[in-house]
């Protein structure tokens, strides 16, 4: 599974579809730390350690 | 956990969404916030800042200089000049598109933010739209393509007023991680699935097709005082309002608030105006079946 799909995946996970959707507009490179920061500012950091499983 | 910012603002609005929001209990709204490390820079009722204070801190927020992560907007957004299309010295229009292009959640609290509700109404002298929808159409104030840094669309939390909980529970779901799902019309499905008829305590006289004559009757309100509870969807009759009644638990019709088309779809409040949907008639009819073996008489 590529990083936009993953991180298109725990976006659901957390906040829901339209959510997930918005990860269709980043690039594989820059998906993640955007995502992180997102679910980092809204959920903490515990949350947001997911992202660097990817 | 960030603390986010969060900020409140009105435009044509008889105030009664923060009265109701205000209200909130278990918890209070102001606590919820504490709790949920959210700040209130700015709402138009509990604030203690005003005037220069106030303007400061909107121009703060429109340079950047103040970060935005939640924008709830009450009342309809007048487009015409001359219609209160200023507040605290400033251009509402400009505010609004300003404060929703930098937040990362915007949402619409009331009809009128939402759809536009009452003063939307004709003649709409004031050219009244809601954030994102004008009635059953999309595209309001801020366009049909608007999405806020989160990636939803305005989320409408309609209601005349709104419910505290639909509010609170809402911005609660995006502290705790929980997905929030809207449904066609953007609102929330966690509180806007249901019909306003679940729930109703005349729901057995509905069945059995007894229909009170007026509002001290007892019978189902839809046939002859025109309860719009059939085809309105709220949860009112599952969450209750303060814990323990609705419009029509308090013997009064439903009036279809939290539909888009509200006002001008539901009058003459009194009269029945909508048909059944085919979905809802099939439900009502088979619920009939099972209860009682037959169909109303």
């Amino acid at each position: 599974m590529g990083r936009k799909e993953r991180c298109k995946e725990l976006m659901a996970k957390y906040f829901g579809p339209a959510t997930a959707q918005l990860v269709d507009t980043m690039t594989e490179e820059d998906c993640v730390d955007k995502c992180k920061q997102r679910v980092s500012a809204f959920l903490g950091e515990d949350a947001a350690k997911e992202f660097d499983e990817i | 956990m960030e603390e986010l910012n969060l900020i409140w603002m009105q435009g044509q609005t008889c105030d009664g969404d923060s009265m109701s929001v205000i209200d909130a209990e278990r918890p209070n709204f102001l606590t919820f916030l504490e709790r949920n490390k959210i700040n209130l820079l700015y709402h138009p009722t509990i604030s203690p800042i005003f005037g220069r204070d106030a303007q400061r801190l909107f121009n703060d927020c429109m340079e950047g200089k103040i970060r935005i992560d939640i924008f709830i907007f009450e009342g309809s957004v007048p487009t015409k000049e001359g219609y209160g299309e200023y507040f605290e010295g400033q251009d509402v229009g400009g505010m609004v598109r300003n404060f929703a292009s930098k937040s990362m959640l915007t949402i619409a609290v009331g009809t009128c933010a939402a759809f536009g509700g009452v003063p939307a109404a004709p003649p709409n002298e004031s050219g009244a739209v809601g954030l994102q929808w004008h009635g059953y159409t999309k595209g309001g104030f801020l366009g049909e393509e608007y999405i806020a840094g989160l990636g939803f669309p305005v989320i409408n939390i309609p209601g005349c007023p709104t419910h505290p909980d639909w509010v609170i529970n809402t911005l609660q779901s995006f502290r705790l991680g929980r997905p929030v799902l809207l449904d066609k019309f953007n609102r929330p499905k966690d509180y806007f699935e249901e019909k306003v008829h679940r729930g109703c305590k005349h729901c057995e006289f509905h069945e059995r097709g007894i229909w009170a004559k007026n509002y001290t009757e007892v019978g189902c309100f839809a046939a002859k005082l025109g309860c719009k509870g059939r085809t309105t969807n709220s949860d009112c009759n599952i969450r209750l309002w303060n814990g323990v009644s609705s419009c029509t638990r308090s013997g009064a019709p439903c009036i279809g608030c939290t539909d888009p088309g509200f006002p001008v779809s539901m009058v003459p409040f009194d009269e029945e105006t909508l048909a059944l949907p085919d979905d809802v008639q099939a439900e009502i009819d088979a619920r009939k079946r099972v209860i009682y073996g037959g169909e109303s008489q």
